[in-house]
């Protein structure tokens, strides 16, 4: 039983290390750290060798009880400047600088520690106290915390040095006095974040005790940034005390410490440069070194973010993309040709995104079906060219984009544009809605601001020929170009369609000609002023941050409520003057489809747009975006984990499995006759309610056995053999290509289910 | 509100976010207080319960959390996770402590050469099934179910409901289970409530619920689960209401389309329609409802 014990001990130990080994590999890939590392390890070993290193050395002698540095002194050699003798030059006493800057280290390495430890431990008790026990006793001790905020650390010094005498320690006192305050603090509001996470309350209903909670569960949450702070204030710390030091309020005069060195210098500035500069250099390198140092932490410490964090990558070949597709389809809107995609990660890289070929008919919704982890939100992202740039690599593969519908065959490979141009087409021709609703929209923006936004970026002209088209005052009364209806003069938005109607074509004057005598409805003034707008807005070909004057304010208002309307969001007027977070979700995803439409996209993307809502909403949304395909024509590609969503309104969907493309076929075909035993486990996995009618009996829904696999290898043979019960031992050697099985259908498989499921499951 | 669960049996409760079936969860799990009314649970009122004696009354009652990620600590191994409460409440250490834990594992389907494993270095279905045996540990009576497929995958989530339902009959659990999918609490449930803006609109066993469900917000909610991506026969517009502005009167009302006169003016109660079978409405909250066709329709 010992052995089993002991094994414990060993596992943990095992564990200990392989975290211990990830850390410091991901510290070694940051480079700023590695470089605090090694600066502050040299001044480790330059502290710790001090006596070898130096030419001089100092003795001790007891002065009241306190140990005091005496150096040997030469009048003959003061103030002599830097030689082979001596490599830092003399003071003015001829004591060797390079010996006393060398022995200072020993003193100047430490006495942050010293600082930093009692601070950080006193800070911790008290904040995580007051941060845990949130009522009038943690107040109370926050109070008390704010009033030693409230005091310099050096005014506190001079108090000290003046009742106590000038001395290391008492600096050392008052530095405590005043730090610790910042680490309750922060400690304080830590503690009360993790109060409220889910595994404390878990912890809770087990029944922990208030302390144990603390002490189990949070303490170990709220440590490491604790740390970090600590390692990075080292520096801080470390120049204060030189600060205390200059001002003659430490160490006792002729004891080596940076900050005395330079303070001493002082009244020789002129006579000895070299006197200073070395102490000097010296006691940034140390303290730029704790800062790095610090800074690295941060972004090692996490164990859950380390996953995804950068590496440079080696052995994945370069990938040429081709200006233009092989081949495609009439009609194709979008095309994902043999797209891979890897993630880079601390464990190696992760081959997320196999090989994918889809296509994407104008005017089509495309629904993509896959479970997390299985690569269709990368494929979104890399269409978007929203990909993490320094974790991510395209290892394979293209995406082509109609984007000019007069030219459906002329493609843009969306991978090969500089990121200006693909910022154009982002939110123009392609817009996206993704599942984070309230992470969408900018929380301190009105909605209307920011929807207006989108028009002075990707309408500009539509919102300065409006502009320009109402100072002209050459709106008359006329028919609505789309549906007919007769539109009031100096109207421009058609009361029926509310599409915008801008003036007929021989009264929109070229912005070039003389300006008129006669300006009806304006001045000359007035248009002179928007004809100059227009030119220096249209020659930077972007937006200005904000609407330049209350007319277009008001032009990017009225449209903002259109597209509102259009959006189905209820009193549009209102709505456009609130802020995010006076919003539901389902009215937020309103806002966003609505903003997104606003360009009339060619396409669409939705990744998981409902996940986040409840299932009415959900289902009131699905049919909004079902409307927009419908009237406008917008292509969809909607991507979800979620076959009922999928089911609404696709009219092809894509299964993919661990990155791979597995089925592809008409929607209803794909529902009623899977082929693929992926696509079949995943449909009878979904419990219903009714089949055929009839109740089905309770717990009876098919369970697929196994997980996704893990991609730190890519596959050998048919990803999914290890949990397909068809599975033969070529599935297990050759991975089956994406084939046609039926006419318009394909699936990857070597044993495709005819007309989908065998046994009736 | 008031409603019985009895032992072996699982109440499911079906609601939209809001509709404060998470609150009634963590209410009876003693995580809040209530600001009234009292759960009994084998005989003894936990609500008022306070203490020490909370705390040792807790191996009781247990809970699943939704979010499998933010509900464990990411900072434990698998092994302390599990092996905590036990180590609380039954003094169990060293080797008995790890030869519990694997049993638990292996009841909920994780190996034992996950012991020493993070949280993060676990899938989301194999981390509800930590929060699973987590919450066994203590051979509760209660376990307590808030929404605990919903983060899930399709075939995760068949899996979880797989196990839920087998860890059930071999511990002898009651289940409070909370979910807004129909179809997922069809499967699991005994009994279900609906719930809408802080109330229970319906209550009844589960196939009298779902063979005739009466009230027209459970109606929407069954006809979505159903529809298989068809259109519905009755659309909801709008939201469910804020708590702090809730509509006179039924607080369904501002969005149900078979809305009549009394409707934004009187609270409906909870009536028995039939043995069983409890509906809060003013139209077919009733003796002998009327079918949906033949219901006064708004603006009829």
């Amino acid at each position: 039983m010992a052995a089993v014990r002991r094994s414990g001990a060993v596992e943990r130990l095992r564990v200990f290390a392989r975290e211990g080994n990830l850390t410091f590999k991901a510290l070694r890939t940051s480079k700023l750290s590695m470089v605090g590392l090694i600066i502050l390890l040299a001044f480790v070993v330059i502290a710790l060798l001090a006596p070898f290193l130096a030419i001089q050395h100092p003795t001790y002698v007891s002065v009241g009880g306190a140990l005091q540095q005496r150096w040997p002194t030469d009048t003959n050699v003061a103030l002599e400047p830097p030689s082979l003798a001596h490599p830092f030059g003399t003071d003015e006493l001829g004591t060797d600088l390079w010996s006393k800057t060398v022995y200072a280290a020993q003193l100047d390495m430490v006495l942050p520690f010293e600082v930093m430890i009692p601070s950080a431990l006193i800070g911790i008790v008290i904040g995580g106290i007051a941060g845990y026990f949130e009522k009038a006793f943690g107040e109370v001790l926050m109070r008390i915390t704010d009033v030693f905020l409230a005091v310099p650390s050096i005014v506190l010094a001079l108090t000290l040095a003046a009742a106590l005498g000038p001395s290391l320690t008492h600096i050392v006192y008052a530095m405590i006095a005043t730090w610790w305050a910042w680490y309750a603090r922060l400690i304080y509001g830590e503690t009360r974040k993790m109060k409220h996470r889910d595994f404390v309350e878990v912890a809770r209903s087990s029944g922990l005790s208030g302390p144990s909670i603390f002490f189990r569960h949070i303490l170990s949450n709220v440590l490491s940034p604790a740390i970090i702070q600590a390692t990075a204030d080292l520096g801080s710390v470390l120049l204060a005390i030189a600060a205390l030091s200059f001002l003659g309020l430490g160490a006792s005069p002729g004891t080596a410490e940076w900050g005395l060195l330079i303070s001493q210098s002082l009244s020789y500035l002129f006579v000895a440069w070299w006197y200073p500069v070395f102490p000097g250099i010296f006691l940034i390198m140390t303290s730029l070194a704790f800062n790095l140092l610090g800074d690295g932490l941060r972004d090692v410490f996490d164990p859950t973010a380390r996953r995804w964090l950068s590496q440079e990558m080696k052995g994945l070949p370069e990938v040429t993309h081709r200006e233009t597709p092989a081949a495609a389809a009439p009609g194709t809107l979008l095309k994902v040709d043999d797209l891979s995609i890897t993630y880079l990660t601390y464990e190696g890289p992760v081959h997320a995104v196999r090989n994918a070929n889809f296509d994407l008919k104008a005017g089509e919704a495309y629904g993509l079906i896959g479970e997390s982890g299985s690569g269709k939100s990368t494929v979104a992202l890399a269409v978007m060219g929203l990909l993490p740039p320094r974790s991510t690599r395209i290892s394979s593969g293209d995406v082509f984009f109609a984007r000019d519908p007069t030219r459906a065959t002329e493609y843009t490979n969306l991978l090969l544009l500089p990121d200006n141009e693909m910022n154009a087409v982002r939110g123009k021709d392609i817009g996206m809605i993704f599942q984070e609703v309230s992470d969408s929209l900018h929380p301190s923006y009105r909605v209307g601001f920011q929807m207006s936004q989108t028009y002075l970026l990707h309408q500009f002209e539509l919102v300065l020929g409006i502009a320009a088209a109402e100072a002209e005052g050459i709106l008359p009364a006329r028919p609505c170009d789309a549906c007919g209806a007769s539109v009031n003069a100096g109207e421009w938005l058609c009361g029926t369609c509310r599409t915008v109607v801008l003036p007929p074509k021989e009264m929109q004057r070229p912005l070039g000609d003389p300006v008129p005598k006669d300006v009806p409805g304006g001045s000359r003034g007035q248009l002179r002023k928007y004809r100059e707008l227009y030119r220096t807005y249209s020659k930077r070909k972007l937006g200005p941050d904000r609407p330049p004057d209350s007319r277009t304010k008001a032009i990017c208002r009225k449209l903002a409520i259109r597209d509102l309307r259009r959006a189905m969001v209820p009193d549009p007027e209102r709505t456009v003057d609130l802020y995010p977070f006076e919003l539901s979700g389902g009215m937020k995803q309103r806002v966003m489809i609505g903003m997104m439409m606003a360009s009339n996209p060619k396409l669409l993307i939705c990744d998981e747009p409902t996940t986040a809502l409840d299932v009415v909403t959900e289902r009131n949304i699905l049919d909004l975006i079902k409307k927009f395909k419908e009237e406008l024509g917008v292509s969809v590609f909607l991507i979800s984990h979620d076959l009922s969503v999928i089911r609404r309104f696709c009219d092809r969907v894509g299964v993919i499995y661990a990155g791979k493309l597995v089925e592809e076929g008409p929607l209803e075909a794909v529902f009623t006759a899977p082929v693929h035993p992926y696509t079949n486990g995943l449909i009878k996995s979904l419990p219903k309610v009714r089949a055929d009618g009839a109740f089905v009996s309770k717990g009876e829904y098919y369970t697929m056995p196994g997980s996704l696999p893990e991609l730190k290898q890519i596959p050998v043979g048919c990803v999914f053999a290890p949990r397909c019960e068809f599975a033969t031992e070529e599935c297990r050697k050759t991975d089956p290509p994406l084939e046609e099985v039926a006419p318009a259908r394909t699936a990857a498989c070597f044993h495709p289910l005819p007309g989908g499921d065998p046994d009736g499951r | 509100m008031t409603f019985d669960l009895e032992h072996g049996k699982t109440l499911g409760i079906v609601g939209e976010s809001g509709s404060g079936k998470s609150t009634l969860a963590r209410t009876i799990a003693r995580l809040i207080d209530s600001s009234g009314g009292s759960v009994v649970l084998l005989g003894t009122p936990t609500t008022k319960l306070r203490g020490r004696k909370l705390r040792k009354f807790r191996v009781n009652f247990q809970m699943v959390f939704q979010d499998p990620i933010s509900s464990l600590n990411p900072r434990k191994l698998a092994i302390d996770v599990i092996g905590e409460p036990l180590k609380v409440h039954f003094k169990v250490h060293g080797e008995e402590l790890t030869r519990q834990v694997t049993d638990l594992m292996s009841k909920v389907g994780l190996e034992k050469g996950q012991l020493y494993r993070y949280p993060h270095e676990f899938s989301g279905g194999q981390k509800q099934r930590l929060g699973i045996a987590r919450a066994l540990a203590l051979h509760p009576k209660l376990l307590i179910l808030d929404e605990p497929t919903s983060n899930l995958d399709v075939s995760v989530q068949a899996q979880i409901l797989r196990l839920l339902a087998s860890l059930q009959k071999e511990f002898d659990l009651t289940y409070l289970f909370i979910s807004h999918d129909m179809a997922v609490v069809y499967h699991m449930s005994d009994l279900v409530m609906v719930m809408y803006a802080g109330q229970v609109v319906e209550r009844a066993e589960t196939k009298s619920l779902y063979n005739h469900p009466l009230h027209p917000y459970t109606r929407a909610l069954l006809d979505i689960a159903e529809a298989e991506g068809k259109d519905l026969t009755v659309t909801l517009g709008g939201e469910p209401p804020s708590m702090r502005s809730l509509p006179t009167g039924c607080r369904f009302h501002p969005r149900c389309p078979f809305k009549v006169d009394a409707c934004d003016k009187v609270d409906p109660q909870l009536f028995e329609v039939e043995s069983g079978h409890f509906v809060s409405c003013h139209v077919f909250g009733v003796p002998n409802p009327p079918s949906p066709e033949e219901a006064p329709h708004e603006g009829s």
